[in-house]
């Protein structure tokens, strides 16, 4: 377990709750920094003093005051802080639910976790806490996991369009096959052209070809 | 030389006119001050028998009262010149300039008379006698007293003597003569000459003592009243009388006829006395003589005529630069004047448009000030309702259940939890709703990503053609336009329209973009569309030019096609 911890978060409310977290674990060596700016000085020291931190809990969203600052989000810090220690443990600790940032976040600053504040917040952070204390594991709360899936979108392209007009216009899958190969459109294999329409089917919630066609005429799509 | 004694009666009468004549025009005054100078100069100069000079001047005259259009000046001063090239044997010349002074003549007068007078001299000069006595008579004509017709007549009896029709000649001499108050009212002069021209005219008809009795009779009045210009031509005549008969006399009378004309330098008349002096065989110096003064005098009169083309020519060319000249300037001047009213309607055109940009600048400026306010104020009352909808009433609710509810007990508490939990999801919605957007190169991950989010267990989410639109190049304004109101009918969707599936097609042509979204929800009936949330989606697509139209029917699903300029 980690023996000595830095938390950057500006929400005395929150700090209660990974104060808790910590205790339960007896992790007694934890400083606490209200800005970016002071838990990056603070982990530099910590550094030169020889007695690094292994793990930085941080917010990401800072309010703004009458202070100065130069690190002005947690993003920022988390970048600096992976710079300066690449082998600190780092938790992201926010209400952020945009799964562009925090695929960024993973990919990036490479977290080793992602705790979304919310009602299971304490019990998440500490499953995040035991799963990379003890291994190269990360995690991330359920809510948010879709960010890291490429599955959830559902995107189609406008050869799928043109299947579904040949479709809709009585053009078997064969014919279409045909028709692909000789105006040199790829893909335009037989199991490709199932797996699209296996696809579509199951994007617009389709039980055969026909019901796919008729919705999507509807939609008007086609 | 001077061929009429008319001449110096009408210079008279042309001062006298003229003077009457003053200025009206204060303008004028310099001009007309200018050319009397040059008539009075020409005057002298005329007297002085300087005629290149005087014909200079008399012209110069001329020109400046043609300025002023003064006819009368402009008469007498052609006239002048007219004499002044017949005293130098320019008889065509004089013609032209008579001819000059004809437009000018409005009525019958003493210019009228003078003129024809010095036609009827110059055609009788020139040989053209029936012309000569036409002219004459014409002369008369405009002659209202009986002095001023003696001269002209006179002239027609000289012509009819030149023409051998003496019997013509003697019955007009004889006319005048007869005049009772001859004496009293004929000068001298004119007496002399009609006496010597009678007396020729008898001696020419086979009458030698009657024309002799007379010719004697002039010559001896000539001679006592001192006009010895006048009796060169009673000598001339008696010499011809005499050259018959008796040489010897008649070229006595051919020698004193000489040396008058010699000492008056009237070349015609010593060249008639030098004839007579030659035909009548005396020395061989008398031939010499002539051949030479008839050399010269032809020699000096060509030069003459030259010198008066020349002068007129010179000044006509003058007049004509002159009035190019000022043509020239009156052209630049108006072309001046006219680039000046160019520039300052240029001026006007330039500064009023300018004018008109300024205000529209500030028009518009003002406009999207006031369009800027409205959307924002639009969407802090659309925040401050959702923050009464969703929060108050649920914070509201979780207050009362606090204070009602024993939180001892296990379950409450974990209801009570759930509220909370649910206040603060919806809290982070609103948040979401409202913050930031990314317009970098991430905004169609982010625009995918938020569309995505809406997928969940009930709903799938198509997206198609995001990639077709070439988002570097789309204003900030319009991207933060797209992904609100896409939010926004994300966040309708979620709501109300238990949609299996949403469909959002992007697509773009040569001057828009275009954005369809389509589900196959509940619909609804289009005049019961939640008011609120479109008008917000259409003020801020309308805010970036673009268009927005939504179609909708109970059971139907709901569609909606965005378009806006690129």
């Amino acid at each position: 377990m980690f023996k000595k911890v830095i938390i950057a978060e500006d929400f005395e409310e929150f700090n209660l709750a990974i104060k808790q977290t910590l205790n339960d674990f007896n992790i007694v060596n934890f400083q606490h920094a209200k800005y970016c700016d002071d838990a990056f000085l603070k982990i530099r020291k910590a550094i030169q003093d020889n007695e690094p931190y292994d793990l930085l809990i941080s917010d990401l969203s800072f309010k703004k005051d009458h202070r100065e600052v130069k690190i002005g989000s947690g993003d920022e810090l988390i970048q600096k802080v992976r710079e300066l220690q690449p082998d600190i443990k780092i938790i992201a600790y926010s209400i952020e639910d945009k799964s562009v940032r925090i695929k960024s976040l993973f990919e990036d600053s490479e977290i080793n976790a992602f705790v979304l504040k919310g009602r299971n917040s304490i019990e998440e952070l500490k499953k995040a806490l035991t799963i990379i204390s003890s291994s190269d594991q990360r995690f991330i709360s359920p809510e948010v996991a879709s960010a890291l899936q490429e599955k959830g979108n559902y995107e189609i392209d406008d050869v799928d369009i043109k299947i579904l007009k040949y479709l809709s216009a009585g053009t078997s899958q064969d014919e279409i096959i045909e028709i692909f190969k000789s105006s040199d459109i790829k893909p335009n294999s037989k199991s490709a052209m199932e797996k699209r329409l296996a696809k579509l089917k199951d994007f617009f919630k389709a039980n055969n070809t026909i019901h796919l066609v008729s919705i999507t005429k509807d939609m008007g799509i086609i | 030389m001077i061929r009429s004694p008319f001449l110096f009666l009408l210079i008279a009468l042309f001062v006298f006119s003229c003077a009457e004549k003053t200025s009206t025009s204060i303008d004028d005054k310099d001009i007309r001050e200018k050319a009397f100078q040059f008539r009075e100069k020409g005057i002298a100069q005329l007297q002085e028998k300087n005629f290149n000079s005087a014909f200079y001047s008399f012209n110069k005259s001329k020109i400046s009262y043609e300025k002023i259009k003064d006819s009368a000046n402009i008469v007498f001063n052609l006239i002048q010149m007219a004499s002044i090239q017949q005293i130098n044997g320019d008889y065509y010349g004089s013609k032209e300039t008579l001819t000059e002074a004809l437009p000018y003549i409005k009525r019958k007068d003493i210019y009228s008379a003078s003129i024809n007078n010095f036609f009827g001299i110059a055609d009788k000069e020139l040989s053209l006698y029936d012309d000569a006595i036409s002219y004459y008579k014409e002369a008369i004509k405009d002659c209202t007293d009986s002095i001023s017709k003696q001269p002209p007549l006179n002239n027609i009896a000289v012509v009819y003597i030149q023409q051998k029709n003496y019997n013509k000649a003697i019955s007009i001499l004889k006319s005048i003569l007869n005049k009772k108050d001859l004496d009293s009212i004929l000068s001298s002069k004119t007496k002399s000459r009609v006496l010597d021209n009678l007396g020729f005219a008898y001696f020419k008809i086979g009458k030698p003592d009657k024309g002799l009795l007379l010719m004697n009779e002039s010559l001896d009045l000539r001679t006592r009243t001192e006009d010895f210009y006048g009796s060169i031509e009673s000598y001339l005549h008696l010499a011809e009388y005499y050259s018959k008969n008796d040489v010897k006399k008649s070229n006595e009378y051919a020698k004193k006829a000489y040396e008058i004309a010699t000492k008056f330098n009237s070349i015609d008349e010593r060249l008639r006395a030098l004839a007579f002096l030659v035909s009548n065989g005396s020395e061989t110096k008398y031939g010499k003589k002539y051949i030479s003064l008839n050399d010269s005098i032809i020699k000096i009169r060509n030069n003459f005529k030259n010198k008066f083309a020349k002068i007129k020519y010179d000044s006509k060319k003058e007049k004509d630069e002159n009035q190019k000249l000022k043509l020239e300037k009156a052209e630049n001047l108006l072309a001046l004047q006219k680039a000046k009213y160019q520039k300052i309607f240029f001026i006007i055109g330039i500064s009023s448009l300018f004018l008109l940009l300024l205000y529209l600048r500030k028009f518009y400026q003002n406009r999207n000030r006031i369009e800027k306010i409205k959307t924002a104020y639009s969407t802090e009352t659309r925040i401050a309702k959702d923050i009464h909808d969703g929060l108050a009433n649920d914070v509201f609710h979780a207050i009362t259940y606090t204070q009602t509810q024993p939180l001892t007990n296990e379950s409450n508490k974990e209801n009570l939890l759930q509220k909370l939990d649910d206040i603060y999801s919806r809290v982070r919605g609103i948040s979401r709703e409202n913050n930031d957007i990314d317009t970098g190169s991430n905004f169609p991950n982010n625009l995918k990503a938020m569309l995505s989010t809406y997928n969940s267990n009930q709903t799938n989410v198509i997206i198609n053609g995001v990639e077709k639109i070439n988002w570097d190049s789309v204003d900030d304004l319009k991207k933060i336009a797209i992904q609100r109101v896409l939010h926004e009918l994300m966040v309708n969707m979620k709501k109300h329209s238990e949609a299996p599936v949403v469909s959002i097609k992007f697509n773009t042509d040569s001057n828009s973009l275009l954005i369809d979204y389509s589900d196959n929800g509940k619909g609804c009936e289009k005049s019961k569309i939640i008011k609120n949330g479109l008008q917000n989606m259409e003020i801020r697509i309308l805010a970036v030019k673009g268009t927005i139209t939504f179609e909708t029917e109970p059971n139907k699903g709901f569609k909606v096609k965005i378009t806006m300029p690129k």
